[in-house]
């Protein structure tokens, strides 16, 4: 299998605080990487930092291609798609309009086109309809963001990460307020979406969830990694209990 | 006699979507009760709404005799009620000693009361908040709560940054806060076995909903029952 | 924020000496009294603020706070000019003022003695916000609203303090200026501008350096002044009015940032950017109807009906750039101005024929707005309005008010607009008929136009990618959106737009003249616009029934002659609209017609959800 993300040493530093510290992560094509620890160890940065959102020092290359001298937008159009914990809609577009968004690849100047002819392209088009397939949204494709339920957003903004057709796929928490059948049923579509040979990250709490459906695990505490390799190891390695739990001597 | 902290059949959460669904808790005056969960099961949800920050959904929940809805964040203040939040809310271009006296430690007395028990602020009185570490600022966000001299105090997640060490030396510091001066100590705490070690009672919350409940030291015992709550069914 | 409130007031309070002020002359009230008054006056003033404005809106996105400060400014300087009237006053002495001679140069003693007590109040100011327990709350809660209500300081409480000592202060300040500079309306609401300048340097948190920068700009401004006068290729007029955008632009270039982050809180949103589902029907019933009314009607309720066109064109100026993009802009009437006046130079001028003339001259007005853009890459929300509320100031000081280009008093003239031998100018060689038909048909024309354009865009990918960076930068940006170019593109067209409004005006006019594009005509086309409806092109064509001499006004008048109480009334209803429909009175009635059709259980499902989501934070 071929790494489409590769990053090493990425550093994020906030003030005197070090976020993350000389984290290594490979993320090859159709694989699903899970990345867990627990709050405050780093892993959303980790996704801010891989995006351009937050400055960073290490490397991050996207298919062999370095990234650090792109800007977020520009990151994107390159084939990263990420989604946040607070899914971030656009809530007053409607679904189809916010998958629209990231599909719609055209520059500033079609805006003399925009005023005179609006409408889609076929190609975005396209790109939204089999994205709205994807997660089952079909049916709710005109309605307002805003309006759906959480579970149905959080579905939107999964739909909205893959409308732009993205190499390699950033999911922060897609699970977070769902149900047991609904984070299953997730589970299953990621396994689906690295079935097409994109690369998928996906942070998460739910252990379930992450043990059940990725290839590899890595887990990272206080900025580093402490643990890495098959869901199964990751499970009974005692530094990941520990970091859960608490040590059981105390 | 009315619990310090009571709450019937709460739902609650952001943007009114429910976090939490349905819960019942309650915490007497001198009691220390933990809140345990994985992440995203509504344990800080559940902080916020006490203290007025996040809207009460359904349901009912009253802090010092009075009722508990969004916005009446500083009357709960002024009636007694500390919090020591998850995002430490502290004010970054204050130095410590501004923020403890903000908090009511004004007289040196209560300062050095604060001190004894966090005597690492000592030295940093002048120093601007948002100039302090990790851990630092932890220990100020709980110094804050001791300068007021609670009669009810929600701790959120104490050990969040701090050295396990450290965390094993607070801890009992909340646990004299509920056991010597009967505050009413609600705390959610990560570590689990070392908040089971202080605490009264514990319960544990899963999906916004209560799934285990019972004092601390039956509890202990039941690791088994605490791992799969925390890392899913079907453990080794 | 509580510190950019504290210097937004300024302004307000500058006005509210007038009532002490006018104690002090009119009646011969004692100096002390007076000012006892005025200081009542000014703490009733800063109170009201915060409890039926300030403290509502406290959850209400940036942009609906900057739109009520504003229109709170507008209301009260209307109120100030209905009392007292627009007249200069001259005020007597406060301060000693006998002349002293200081290293050479001669200096009268009262301009000592207000750098004094400036610095000695900034001494207090600081001491009181450093030492006493109110102060640090204060500064507490301007950095965590959350973290103060958790010890027990409500955060309403403190804004209402502030208010307080703001509004006295400026209350105070106004008195003592007074004697100095002229006591007239405008010019008092306009010393905001450089204040706010130098609160910016300040980083709005700082007492000593906003002094500094203060008083530091006021001697810039008066040297600038005086060099002006010396070297002849200096511009004579104006150079002092502008530096204060030079030094917030510098100050923000300093300390943004290009997309918010993390921590960067969830705001309210601002009112729905409905999408049109048929605007070329809507146009098709419109256009005939709105055709039939202009050959109706004669004389003044016509000149209305073209008075408000013009005026929709500017509203839709804003639907694009605040509606659709989020950014404010307090400058759009200097880029209808900038277009008018290069309308005037190549029409009268250079003898470009009609439809090339204005169309460069909107252009013209682009390329500026472009650059009054740049700095919205790296500053939203209050800090983007004070900058371009400071650019309008620069512009309309260097460039409008600048008889070389404009022709001063006697204005510049623009010739009759005329297309293949029609004539489509307003004025007729017969009296009585005034204003001509063919001149109304054609503003109607270009209206349509530019909204049907301006409607496209909400449906186009332009029109998304826009929406997009209002409702979230950072989802924006993930989203392969390119933010800042989004909005450097937006501010483009939005100047366009306006730009072309300044042409359709200098036809009416004839003779243009620059104060139809003064700083504080851009903040009452903000008023209407957002009274209409910010997000929807329905909304720009209501705010263009509401504009000053446009059809509600002409209304008002004649209907129940209260002309004059127009400005007031339009301030005081923005804040109303602000607080009760932020959707703007279009989108009031969209929704109030889509209730009805589509039945009660519905509409009441989303507006529980929406009540829950308000009060989520």
């Amino acid at each position: 299998m071929s790494v489409l993300l590769e990053v090493r040493g990425l550093t994020v530093r906030f003030g005197g605080v070090v976020a993350l510290d000389g984290v290594d992560l490979d993320v090859e094509a159709g694989s699903l990487v899970g990345l867990i620890g627990p709050n405050g160890a780093g892993k959303t940065t980790l996704i801010d930092a891989v995006c351009g959102f937050v400055p960073c020092s290490g490397t991050v290359a996207l298919a062999g291609a370095p990234l650090h001298a792109l800007a977020p937008h520009e990151r994107a159009r390159a084939g990263l798609a990420r989604t946040f914990q607070s899914l971030e809609l656009f809530d007053d577009l409607t679904v189809r309009e916010n998958l629209l968004v990231p599909a719609e690849r055209d520059r500033w100047w079609s805006i003399g086109r925009d005023l005179v002819r609006p409408g889609e392209h076929d190609e975005a088009g396209a790109a939204v309809d089999q994205a709205l397939v994807t997660t089952g949204l079909v049916e709710r494709g005109e309605r307002l963001a805003i309006e759906l339920s959480s579970h149905e957003r959080g579905l939107v903004a999964l739909a909205r990460a893959l409308a732009g057709r993205p190499r390699v796929l950033l999911l922060d928490e897609p699970g977070a307020g769902l149900d047991d059948a609904a984070r299953a049923s997730l589970g299953e579509r990621l396994r689906v979406l690295a079935g097409t040979g994109m690369g998928v990250l996906l942070v998460d709490h739910d252990m379930t969830l992450v043990l059940g459906t990725c290839d590899r695990v890595t887990v990272l505490d206080v900025g580093r990694v402490i643990a890495q390799g098959q869901p199964e190891e990751v499970r009974s390695d005692p530094a990941v209990v520990e970091a859960y739990l608490g040590s059981a001597t105390t | 006699m009315t619990a310090v902290i009571e709450v019937q059949g709460l739902h609650a959460g952001r943007g009114g979507v429910p976090v939490v669904r349905d819960l019942d808790l309650r915490v007497e005056q001198g009691e220390l009760v933990a809140l345990l969960g994985p992440n995203g099961a509504g344990k800080t949800t559940t902080l916020l709404a006490l203290s007025g920050i996040l809207a009460v959904l359904a349901g009912r929940a009253a802090v010092l005799g009075a009722a508990v809805r969004a916005g009446a964040t500083a009357r709960l203040a002024r009636l007694g009620l500390a919090h020591v939040p998850e995002e430490r809310c502290l004010f970054p271009g204050l130095t410590v000693g501004e923020h403890l006296r903000l908090a009511g430690a004004r007289s040196r007395p209560d300062r050095e009361r604060v001190l004894d028990q966090l005597p690492v602020l000592e030295p940093l009185l002048e120093r601007k908040a948002g100039l302090l570490s990790g851990g630092e600022q932890q220990q100020l966000a709980l110094g804050l709560a001791l300068a007021r001299r609670p009669r009810a105090l929600l701790v959120d997640e104490l050990s969040h940054g701090l050295a396990p060490k450290l965390v094993e030396r607070l801890l009992p510091v909340l646990g004299g806060l509920a056991h010597e001066d009967g505050v009413a100590v609600l705390m959610v705490e990560q570590h689990v076995q070392a908040a089971l070690g202080v605490a009264d009672r514990a319960a544990v919350l899963r999906g916004g909903r209560l799934v285990l409940e019972g004092p601390a030291s039956e509890l202990l015992e039941r690791r088994r029952d605490l791992e799969a709550a925390y890392l899913g069914a079907g453990g080794s | 924020m509580v510190a950019t409130y504290v210097f937004v007031e300024l302004r307000q309070h500058g006005d509210l000496v007038l009532p002490g002020a006018r104690l002090n002359l009119g009646s011969s009230v004692g100096f002390v009294p007076a000012l006892a008054l005025t200081v009542v006056a000014a703490t009733v003033v800063g109170l009201l603020a915060q409890v039926l404005v300030f403290g509502p809106l406290r959850a209400a996105p940036p942009l609906a706070r900057v739109v009520a400060a504003v229109e709170l400014m507008i209301a009260l300087q209307a109120a100030v000019v209905l009392g007292f009237g627009t007249g200069p006053r001259a005020v007597a002495p406060i301060l000693p003022n006998q002349p002293v001679h200081v290293l050479g140069a001669t200096l009268a003693r009262d301009r000592l003695w207000l750098g004094a007590l400036v610095v000695v109040a900034a001494v207090v100011l600081g001491a009181v916000y450093r030492r006493t327990t109110f102060g640090l709350a204060t500064r507490a809660a301007s950095e965590s609203e959350t973290g103060a209500a958790l010890l027990g300081w409500s955060p309403a409480g403190l804004a209402a303090g502030n208010w307080v000592i703001a509004a006295v202060l400026a209350g105070l300040a106004g008195v003592l200026v007074s004697p100095v500079t002229a006591l007239d309306p405008s010019t008092y609401t306009l010393l905001v501008v450089p204040a706010l300048a130098a609160a910016l340097v300040g980083r709005l948190t700082s007492f000593p350096v906003t002094v500094a920068a203060g008083l530091a700009l006021g001697m810039t401004q008066s040297e600038l002044t005086h060099l002006a006068a010396t070297f002849k290729w200096l511009p004579r007029l104006g150079l002092g009015d502008a530096l204060p955008f030079v030094v917030v632009v510098v100050a923000i270039a300093v300390t943004g940032s290009r997309l918010p982050s993390r921590s960067a809180a969830a705001q309210a949103r601002l009112p729905a950017a409905a999408r049109p589902r048929h605007p070329t029907r809507a146009a098709l019933v419109l256009v005939p109807a709105a055709a039939i009314v202009l050959a109706l009607v004669h004389g003044g309720w016509r000149v209305a009906l073209v008075t408000s066109m013009t005026g929709a064109v500017v509203c839709l100026s804003l639907v694009v750039l605040t509606g659709y993009v989020g950014q404010l802009s307090l400058a759009q009437m200097a880029f209808a101005g900038v277009a008018g006046f290069t309308l005037s130079r190549l029409a009268q001028g250079a003898g470009v024929p009609f439809p090339l003339a204005p169309l460069v001259a909107a252009v013209g007005a682009a390329a500026l707005g472009l650059l009054v853009g740049i700095p919205a890459l790296r500053v939203r929300g209050v800090n983007l309005a004070v900058v371009t509320l400071a650019a309008g100031v620069a512009v309309e000081a260097l460039v409008f008010r600048n008889p070389s280009y404009t022709g001063g008093l006697k204005g510049s003239v623009v010739p009759e607009p005329r297309l293949f031998g029609l004539d489509l100018g307003i004025r007729v060689r017969h009296p009585g008929q005034y204003p001509r038909l063919g001149f109304a048909l054609l503003v109607l024309g270009v209206l349509v136009l530019l909204a049907l354009a301006v409607a496209n865009l909400r449906r186009s990918a332009s029109g998304r990618r826009m929406l997009a960076v209002r409702a979230n930068e950072r989802a924006a940006a993930a989203a392969g959106v390119d933010t800042g170019g989004v909005k450097l593109l937006a501010f483009a067209l939005s100047a366009f737009l306006a730009g072309v409004a300044g042409t359709l005006a200098g036809y009416q006019q004839g003779r243009l003249s620059f104060d139809s594009f003064g700083v504080f005509v851009s903040l009452g086309f903000l008023a209407y616009a957002y009274l209409g409806g910010i997000a929807t092109v329905g909304g720009a064509l209501v705010g263009g029934v509401l504009v000053g001499g446009g059809v509600a006004s002409t209304a008002l008048d004649r209907w129940l002659g209260l002309g004059r109480f127009h400005l007031l009334l339009s301030g005081v209803g923005l804040v109303a609209v602000a607080l009760l429909v932020p959707e703007g009175i279009a989108g009031a009635a969209t929704r109030a017609v889509k209730a009805n059709s589509r039945g009660r259980a519905r509409t009441a499902s989303v507006a529980t959800t929406a009540d829950a989501a308000g009060t989520g934070r």
